[in-house]
């Protein structure tokens, strides 16, 4: 029997496949422009992005962005809707701009060279609210690479009612917030805040990393936060599903996120159900198969891919992305990480991104800006927040 | 006096010095002996000979030592065995059981032996790949595998390990008919590829029609795999079997009636899965099992009439991470369970000394089935599909001096489901099911075979195939020149059972021709065409256990090949090397491609989803073998190339490569194999086999996107990419009979390394966007030298 344990050990290799990094010599020539934009029901704003993806044996990828274009929504083939350019390539619907269930809407746009694009009309179809969401934790989760290991993980599941009446597609998106207590590295330097009132009440005024030629080039001091700070992480699979064979059942434990356990404190996922046409799920489900769902042993051949915007002077032009209409169902749950049973090493969330510990300054004694450590402010944007997440105290 | 005394003693060492060698010679199928039968003994080059009488004996004196003899009949395959005449005036007895051709119109020659008879046949590319020969050769992991052996001869290549099949001449998978003791096999491995599906201990011949393909095989577009099991051993009870790392054998042949009646049961399975998770964490979701066994009988009814009945059946269970999930079924992982059984009953008649009639009933049903456990819950949705094949056919053989014919007819019903999805206890899938294919494919053939003279001989071919596609089914007519949807149907008309939705029919013609060169060397020259109205859709690499099989339909037409093939021979040094250099020419018409993104799960409309196309193949064989001695072994050569062309019309879903013509996923222009087999002495021999071939293509991205802070791969062009060259070197130490202590136990150690320089062959290339960008990775399969050891054996 141990000689047979052992043996086996040779046909793992071909049962798990062994997967490592390629170096491929690929010619690249493509020229594509690249839209993408949701409308949903949601009192987000609603944004569209346009740019022009190239590939040369040069530059493997550069994105530009397509400015200056007259980029309009066109709401039930009657009502036009200009949007606005925020940052180039990013136009923007009017604030307070939130599609209707039963709406159509239609992307058009003219670049500052004159050609004009136009996409198909998307109807917003309802979509049924998530039932439950829940987790539970594996030990093999996800990879992070396809040649990696698979890493402790809570799969989130969810569960809805798909309704009978309708063919229904649905795509889901998430984010995640993770709380952080870390919130500025400064490398060969420290980090400076004053305070210009009382102290901890106060107004401050924040100087940030400020240049040590002391230490070392590569050193690197970290700062606690000042307050209560969280880090947004946000899905990168796209994950669809189609009710043809489900149509009008209960639909029990769909699994929409596999979250590695970055630490032991709670965390918040808010997962969005979108409602898709038919049309969307055929692209978003090939799309996903070949840039994702790759590594079989019996992959689908990868083709060209055309979404549903196309050149009115040229439909042969391959467009890239889609533009969808959805109405959304939001879920917000607590990911308690009560069932996190490993003995494994969870080490935080700041080891996880930095795969280091953090390094303390050693305080240099009174300086010209007071003395002591200072701790950093959360600075919030795309990817942190120090606002409280809605449904975090839920 | 002196002289009269030496000539007295030389008499007397010459009488000294010989033996007796008698036997029998019977038609190894009826027992009947056979009176006429040549019997020649090359004896130190000079030929010494007698013919057996006509209760099939022969008798000969023969001087010491090993003496090769060689029996020959017309209608027979030639036997060769060796015989020591031990001591003066021993007695050997050497019976012999002829193999009758009759019912092929070429003869079945081992590849080691008899090299000119196979040379001399009008037929044109017929491999015939000795069982022997490959029990002798390097096997991955110890299993003896046909499907890997054959991959070391021109002309047939797979797209990798774990390739569901083989490519032979430009074909795909599924246009190779590969029959066991004449029921086809839909799925022609285990553990998706890793593995053939014959059973190895009780395997009888193996054909390779690759070039020339007799009028009497049909349906399939590129060549036939004719694998016959061995018959049951009539005269004494035998047991075999054999244990490698991956599987466990036993063979019983069991005589019930000696001499008349016998049954042979084989069986091999592999279920040592339950190990894995004991040894690593990371294996606990991986399940490999399989198992296949075959029950043949074989009854001597009288001297006239014989009856065969064989039945196989195969199972497979196999999960792993590297399958891709069951789409919008909310499952936990995905199980493939796939099981065939194929039953088969020939009644052989003989009518004549020269004539006599074969009828053949079979029946095959193979059954893929899907399986996706559901979260926290004992429920499993399957997905099943399955193909029914029924089929009866009779021939009639008649061999005349210098002539061969074969006329016969053939009716098949397929019956198709090609999928049903059953929830079980699910409360949240649906039960699905789409429409069941009904098909009858009908043919009549003739095979005729004629020497003209002594350097020119023909064999030519016809057959005539009729399909029927049979209702009940609703059959859509979609508007000519644009993509085949549900927006374009202008029609649908409904058949019921019974009537014909569609027919299709129409000669198939072959042709073959020898010229003799010399006392070594012919020219051959042949011609074929086939149709084949029953395929498998899938747009993968190579297809899954559970890939849906379509018949020709009102849209999807029947594919049509024709191959023109030329070859030269020529035997060397007294037979000992041979050499082939065969080149090839195939067009073939309908082949079938998909949509990007088609989808054939549950799909009632797969014309939908397909595109039809061309594809042209071509190339040049070149091999040289060594057939005697203690060395034996090939190496050959082969530049070929198969190129596909799609158009449908001038979308990007219409076309492949905008209508340009591409290379087929298997397009491997160069390949270079080798294998050696060295017989060092009786208990030991070794064996290398070497395999180059050209990388296969694959699709490379043309240039990335960017789309929300991602970036994605964008592929602009089919298969334009290639894989790095793969070769691998593998080798075998057979060791037989380590003690000699029991004459009746026979041992063979197998101790094999496959991979033996630990090449990092590329299985596939992939690329994959995780973390905002988009990396390259290759998938190995088998990347390491592996050792392993199996041990076999037979106990008389």
């Amino acid at each position: 029997m141990q000689v047979r344990q052992y043996s086996l050990i040779g046909l793992l290799g071909l049962l798990l496949g062994c997967v490592s990094t390629y170096d491929p010599d690929l010619a690249l020539n493509s020229r594509l422009v690249v839209v993408s934009g949701t409308i949903t029901d949601l009192a987000d704003q609603q944004t569209v992005t346009l740019n022009q993806s190239r590939s040369s044996q040069d530059s493997v990828n550069v994105s530009t962005p397509i400015s200056n274009a007259l980029v309009e929504v066109i709401v039930n083939g009657a009502e036009t809707v200009l949007l606005t350019e925020t940052q180039p390539g990013t136009y923007v619907l009017p604030v307070g701009f939130r599609g209707k269930v039963g709406n159509t809407y239609q992307l058009r746009f003219r670049t500052s060279e004159g050609a004009q694009y136009a996409s198909s009309v998307e109807e917003m179809t309802t979509v049924p609210a998530i039932s439950r969401a829940y987790d539970e934790f594996t030990l093999r989760g996800p990879k992070t690479t396809a040649d990696g290991l698979p890493i402790p993980a809570n799969d989130i599941y969810i569960d809805f009612a798909d309704p009978a009446a309708t063919r229904n597609f649905y795509l889901w998106r998430w984010r995640l917030y993770e709380t952080q207590a870390w919130c500025a590295t400064c490398q060969q330097g420290r980090y400076v805040l004053r305070d210009i009132g009382p102290v901890g009440s106060g107004p401050i005024e924040v100087i940030g990393c400020v240049p040590d030629s002391s230490l070392s080039v590569r050193n690197l001091f970290d700062y606690t936060c000042r307050g209560n700070c969280w880090d947004i992480f946000y899905n990168s699979d796209i994950d669809v599903f189609a009710d043809t064979y489900t149509n009008g059942q209960r639909q029990v434990g769909h699994k929409v996120a596999s979250i590695p356990v970055y630490q032991r404190d709670p965390a918040l996922i808010v997962v969005e159900q979108l409602s898709l046409s038919a049309n969307a799920y055929r692209y978003y489900k090939l799309f996903a198969d070949q840039v994702q769902n790759t590594g079989t042993l019996a992959d689908a051949p990868p083709a060209p891919i055309s979404g549903n915007v196309k050149n009115r002077a040229n439909p042969a032009e391959n467009v890239i992305g889609y533009f969808a209409a959805s109405s959304v169902a939001v879920n917000r749950y607590k990911i308690n990480r009560q069932n996190v049973t490993s003995t494994g090493k969870f080490q935080g969330l700041f080891y996880a991104q930095n795969g280091r510990v953090p390094n303390v300054e050693v305080p240099k004694g009174e300086t010209e800006y007071g003395k002591g450590l200072p701790s950093a402010l959360c600075v919030p944007g795309r990817y942190r927040t120090d606002q409280l997440p809605p449904g975090w105290n839920q | 006096m002196k002289i009269a005394l030496l000539f007295l003693c030389l008499s007397t060492t010459a009488l000294a010095q010989t033996g007796t060698v008698n036997g029998t010679i019977r038609d190894s199928l009826t027992g009947r002996p056979l009176a006429g039968v040549a019997v020649v003994v090359d004896y130190r080059k000079l030929l010494t000979g007698t013919t057996s009488d006509g209760d099939g004996h022969f008798s000969i004196r023969l001087s010491l030592g090993e003496h090769t003899v060689v029996v020959r009949l017309v209608g027979y395959t030639p036997v060769r065995r060796i015989v020591r005449v031990g001591g003066a005036d021993d007695v050997e007895t050497l019976d012999i059981n002829m193999v009758s051709v009759a019912s092929q119109l070429e003869e079945v020659v081992v590849t080691t032996q008899g090299v000119d008879e196979y040379v001399r046949k009008p037929i044109l590319g017929v491999n015939q790949l000795n069982i022997a020969t490959l029990k002798k050769i390097p096997a991955a992991l110890g299993e003896v595998d046909l499907l890997r052996g054959l991959q070391l001869l021109p002309g047939v290549t797979s797209v990798g390990e774990a390739s569901n099949g083989v490519n032979i001449r430009g074909g795909t998978t599924d246009q190779n008919l590969i029959l066991l003791d004449d029921t086809p096999i839909f799925n022609p491995t285990h553990m998706f590829g890793l593995f053939s599906v014959f059973p190895p201990d009780v395997l009888g011949t193996v054909d390779l029609y690759k070039g020339n393909v007799p009028a009497r095989f049909g349906g399939r577009a590129a060549a036939v795999l004719d694998v016959t099991l061995r018959n049951p051993v009539l005269d004494k009870a035998q047991l075999a079997g054999g244990i490698s790392f991956v599987s466990d054998r036993i063979t019983a042949d069991i005589p019930i009636v000696k001499g008349k009646l016998g049954v042979l049961m084989a069986g091999r399975g592999a279920f040592n899965d339950f190990l894995l998770p004991r040894i690593s964490d990371r294996l606990a979701d991986i399940k490999a099992k399989f198992g296949d066994g075959v029950v043949k009988a074989f009854w001597r009814i009288n001297s006239r009439n014989t009856l065969t009945a064989t039945a196989y059946y195969s199972k497979d269970l196999f999960q792993t991470g590297l399958l891709a999930n069951l789409p919008n079924v909310n499952g936990t992982a995905t199980r493939y369970d796939h099981q065939t059984l194929n039953l088969m009953t020939r009644w052989f008649r003989t009518l004549s000394p020269r004539a006599d009639l074969q009828t053949t009933a079979l029946y095959v049903h193979y059954v893929p089935t899907i399986l996706s456990p559901e979260l926290n819950s004992g429920n499993v949705v399957q997905l099943r599909s399955s193909v029914l094949q029924r089929q009866v056919k009779s021939a009639l053989n008649i061999a005349l001096p210098s002539q061969k014919l074969e006329i016969g007819l053939s009716g098949v019903h397929y019956r198709i489901e090609p999928g049903t999805l059953l929830p079980g206890g699910s409360t949240q899938v649906n039960y699905i099911t789409t429409p069941t294919e009904n098909a009858f494919e009908l043919a009549l053939h003739a095979d005729y075979e004629r020497n003209m003279g002594p350097n020119l001989a023909v064999s030519v071919g016809l057959r005539y195939a009729q399909f029927l596609a049979m209702g009940p089914s609703l059959v859509r007519q979609y508007r000519p020149g644009e993509p085949r949807d549900d927006v374009s149907v202008i029609d649908s008309v409904r058949y019921g059972a019974g009537q014909v939705s569609k027919a299709y029919g129409g000669f198939e013609p072959r042709l073959g021709v020898r010229y003799t060169l010399g006392p070594n060397a012919l020219l051959k020259v042949g011609y074929n065409l086939m149709r084949q109205f029953l395929q498998v859709v899938t747009n993968t690499t190579t297809p899954l256990p559970t890939s849906r099989w379509k018949t020709a339909d009102a849209t999807i037409r029947p594919q049509v090949s024709q191959l023109f093939t030329a070859g030269y021979f020529l035997n060397f040094h007294n037979n000992v090397y041979e050499l082939t250099v065969e080149g090839y020419w195939r067009s073939t018409q309908h082949i079938i491609d998909y949509r990007p993104g088609a989808d054939f799960l549950l799909q009632p409309y797969p014309e939908t989803q397909l595109l039809q196309g061309q594809s042209r193949a071509y190339g040049l064989e070149t091999m040289i073998s060594k057939k005697k001695g203690e060395l034996t072994g090939w190496i050959n050569y082969t530049y070929a190339r198969t190129l596909n062309q799609v158009y449908e019309g001038m979308s990007v879903e219409q076309n492949v490569n905008g209508g340009t013509w591409y290379r087929a996923n298997y397009d491997r222009p160069h390949t270079l194999n080798a294998s050696m087999t060295i017989d060092v002495d009786k208990h030991n021999s070794f064996g290398l086999t070497f395999a180059y071939s050209t990388g296969r293509p694959y699709t490379a991205p043309t240039g990335y996107v960017t789309i929300d802070q991602q970036q994605y791969p964008y592929y602009g062009e089919r298969n334009q990419a290639r894989l790095p060259d793969y070769h691998r070197l593998d080798f075998v130490w057979n060791i037989y009979n380590p003690s000699m202590a029991q004459r009746r136990w026979e041992g063979r150690w197998a101790f094999t390394i496959y991979n033996l320089y630990g090449r990092d062959n590329a299985y596939s290339v992939f690329f994959k966007t995780e973390n905002g960008r988009t990396s390259a990775y290759q998938l190995q399969i088998f990347a390491a030298p592996i050792a392993s050891l199996a041990y076999n054996f037979v106990f008389k």
